[in-house]
């Protein structure tokens, strides 16, 4: 088959390799429909997560058809139409049965590298480095799915893939990112990044009754998606001070509840941007957290800072002392991905939501490697690319 | 060839429920490791082993009893204050799973190579006996007959090797329910290695490496697995791209070795001194 491979930093390749098969007893295999190119895919793209390996198949955004079963898989088909949650998850284990997926004890193999680092192990994650498990990804043609009945979701008959290919992914993470707001009604939320996972806590914000929505971004396309949405908008590359305009638009108080959309490759324009990219640059560090820190500073007392954006590492000058404070409350994770794959899809069904309103580009998977670079760059105004991987590259 | 010197002699099938318990404080301490909870070490050395003497002297089933108990009293002392001339390894791990399932899936050890994976095969032989295969480096094998110790139902479990074993070790196990919040049980491996003298001194350090607790937290890790996923999460045989020259090295040296080159001969076995 054809796979999308990471060969080190800014390189990745289309390769042909063997196709998947059935390892272990939970295992599935799934035909790829349709992939896509997440946001923190660009992180691996970077160079900026530990332990990828050259030859490593990558992405964590895919759906497919069932086309062999392992043994134990007693919920599904052959034949089967399933989105998979970018989570590897057991189902049994302490952390599984408790809800929080993200925190299975027993799908990382290389467990032990990430006790070395932060103290516990995580779920494992598709195409996500050795760290996180070392699975092979799915922007491929077919992809080995472990504890295949616990995670993937059947979808109906007839039901367009587009709409139902981010469940893998970003329209949970963007929803959980709100949820974990505990957004009360008439409250204001403000959300630091207008990416995909940004346009989805958005419309999750205002789904779970959020009164007002603040966007901050500086891409014109991604600012007038939130528009669309019912955002209020700042460009943040045109304002002299963030804070201070999110209190005036709050009366003073601040957001209720902030969003860091981004994570731990920030852009901005403050003093503490150019001192992380500059540590960054000098590999004394490995995030630019100026978003993080802002988000802490703009936050109205007892407020909470939730993120959905990846973090990897230590951050420098971590205000801790506003979040004391102001009592704030810091929320963030990977998604609890099985939690919100029915209610999501249910939604959906119902025409809550659309999600293929963020689909800037269709590409084959020999188109792969080139549009990394559109989609880094947010050249040709990129939002999200899907990847049909049996298309024909476009002439 | 050096034997661990802690008195051992043969078991009597059913001891009597004092020599059960008597070593064991309540249950209400449980989360200290095993072999705390007898006390001092150098206290245990000495109460353990004279007990044990006296135990072995007096030739009767009450005297084996005496003679166990002290053996393991001896046993939980020593296993802290050899540790420096031993290997020694210790872990806990909390696997969700009813005690008495951990137990019976422990206690039979033609399990162990399942999630051990130094090992290569056990065999019970008997109630308490089995014959354990080991993997050596470079395709050797290693073998020695074990003998179950001490054996409290869903609480407790240790075992030996016996004399003539080139290696001689022992382990011991102790089972706990977790707390209530958290449910399942938690697990204490503890195990003891003892180098060999003269030419398999070599082959013991070869074993043991460095950091010989990581083999038995992974061991760990794998058993929890088992236990609870029904299978060790692996990615072992997927599909990848070409790899770097570096990174194939790399694997082809961490193989384990009963996959590289064929088994020794009994001639090499013989010059190196295994069996």
């Amino acid at each position: 088959m054809k796979a999308v491979c990471w060969f080190g930093k800014q390189d990745m390749r289309v390769e042909h390799v063997p196709d998947p098969r059935i390892i272990n007893p939970r295992d599935c295999v799934v035909r790829i429909t349709r992939s896509a190119i997440c946001g923190s895919d660009l992180h691996l793209f970077n160079g900026y997560i530990p332990t990828m390996e050259q030859g490593d198949i990558v992405g964590h955004e895919f759906m497919g058809e069932v086309v062999e079963i392992g043994p134990e898989v007693k919920n599904l088909k052959v034949g089967d139409h399933v989105v998979v949650p970018f989570t590897i998850c057991c189902g049994q284990c302490f952390f599984c049965k408790q809800g929080m997926w993200s925190a299975c004890d027993n799908s990382n193999p290389n467990a032990w590298m990430v006790e070395a680092q932060y103290g516990h192990s995580s779920a494992a994650l598709y195409g996500y480095s050795h760290l996180y498990g070392g699975y092979a990804g799915g922007q491929a043609q077919y992809a080995r799915v472990p504890f295949a009945d616990v995670g993937p979701i059947k979808i109906p008959e007839g039901m367009d893939p587009e709409k139902v290919l981010f469940l893998s992914d970003i329209f949970p993470t963007g929803y959980q990112a709100a949820e974990q707001c505990d957004i009360k009604p008439g409250q204001v939320v403000a959300i630091w990044g207008c990416g995909p996972v940004g346009q989805f806590a958005i419309r999750s914000a205002q789904l779970l009754g959020a009164e007002r929505v603040i966007a901050i971004d500086r891409f014109p396309e991604r600012l007038r998606l939130a528009q669309q949405a019912g955002a209020e908008v700042i460009d943040y590359s045109q304002t002299e001070d963030l804070v201070e305009t999110l209190k005036a638009m709050t009366g003073g108080r601040g957001p209720d509840a902030c969003i860091d959309a981004v994570g731990l490759e920030a852009h901005g324009h403050s003093a503490d941007y150019y001192l992380d990219s500059a540590k960054q640059k000098l590999h004394l560090q490995m995030e630019r957290a100026n978003v993080l820190r802002q988000a802490i500073h703009a936050c109205r007392k007892g407020g909470t800072v939730s993120v959905p954006g990846v973090y990897a590492g230590l951050i420098d000058k971590f205000p801790f002392g506003a979040a004391f404070g102001k009592g704030l409350t810091l929320r963030g994770g990977q998604t609890h991905m099985i939690r919100y794959l029915q209610p999501l899809l249910e939604r959906v069904q119902r025409g809550d939501i659309d999600p293929s309103f963020l689909i800037t580009h269709r590409v084959a998977l020999d188109d792969v490697p080139e549009i990394y670079r559109t989609f880094l760059n947010k050249e040709d105004h990129c939002v999200k690319v899907v990847i049909d991987p049996w298309a024909q590259r476009a002439a | 060839m050096s034997e661990i010197t802690y008195p051992r002699e043969p078991v009597a099938e059913k001891a009597p429920d004092t020599a059960h318990h008597s070593h064991h404080q309540p249950h209400d301490n449980g989360h200290r490791p095993p072999w705390q909870k007898t006390g001092s070490t150098l206290g245990s050395i000495v109460a353990g082993g004279a007990l044990a003497v006296y135990g072995v002297t007096r030739r009767s089933a009450g005297g084996a009893a005496l003679a166990t108990a002290g053996g393991i009293l001896a046993f939980r002392g020593i296993r802290r204050a050899s540790a420096s001339s031993a290997v020694h390894v210790e872990r806990s791990f909390t696997i969700n799973r009813p005690v008495a399932e951990v137990f019976s899936f422990f206690r039979n050890f033609e399990n162990l190579p399942r999630f051990m994976q130094h090992l290569k095969e056990v065999r019970v032989t008997g109630n308490r006996s089995s014959r354990w295969v080991a993997h050596a480096p470079l395709g050797f094998e290693l073998e020695w007959e074990a003998e179950i110790v001490e054996e409290e139902q869903d609480r407790y479990l240790a075992w030996q090797s016996l004399p003539g074993t080139l290696i001689p070790n022992r382990g011991a196990v102790e089972f706990q329910p977790a707390s209530q919040y958290h449910g399942g049980t938690e697990i204490t491996v503890a195990m003891d290695y003892a180098p060999p003298a003269g030419r398999g001194g070599a082959l013991f350090a070869r074993l043991f490496g460095r950091e010989p607790g990581l083999q038995i937290r992974e061991d760990l890790r794998r058993l929890k697995q088992l236990l609870e996923a029904g299978e060790i999460a692996t990615t072992e045989g997927q599909s990848h791209g070409r790899r770097s020259a570096f990174i194939r090295m790399v694997k082809a040296a961490n193989e384990p070795s009963p996959r590289r080159g064929r088994p020794a001969t009994e001639e090499q076995q013989r010059v190196v001194g295994v069996r």
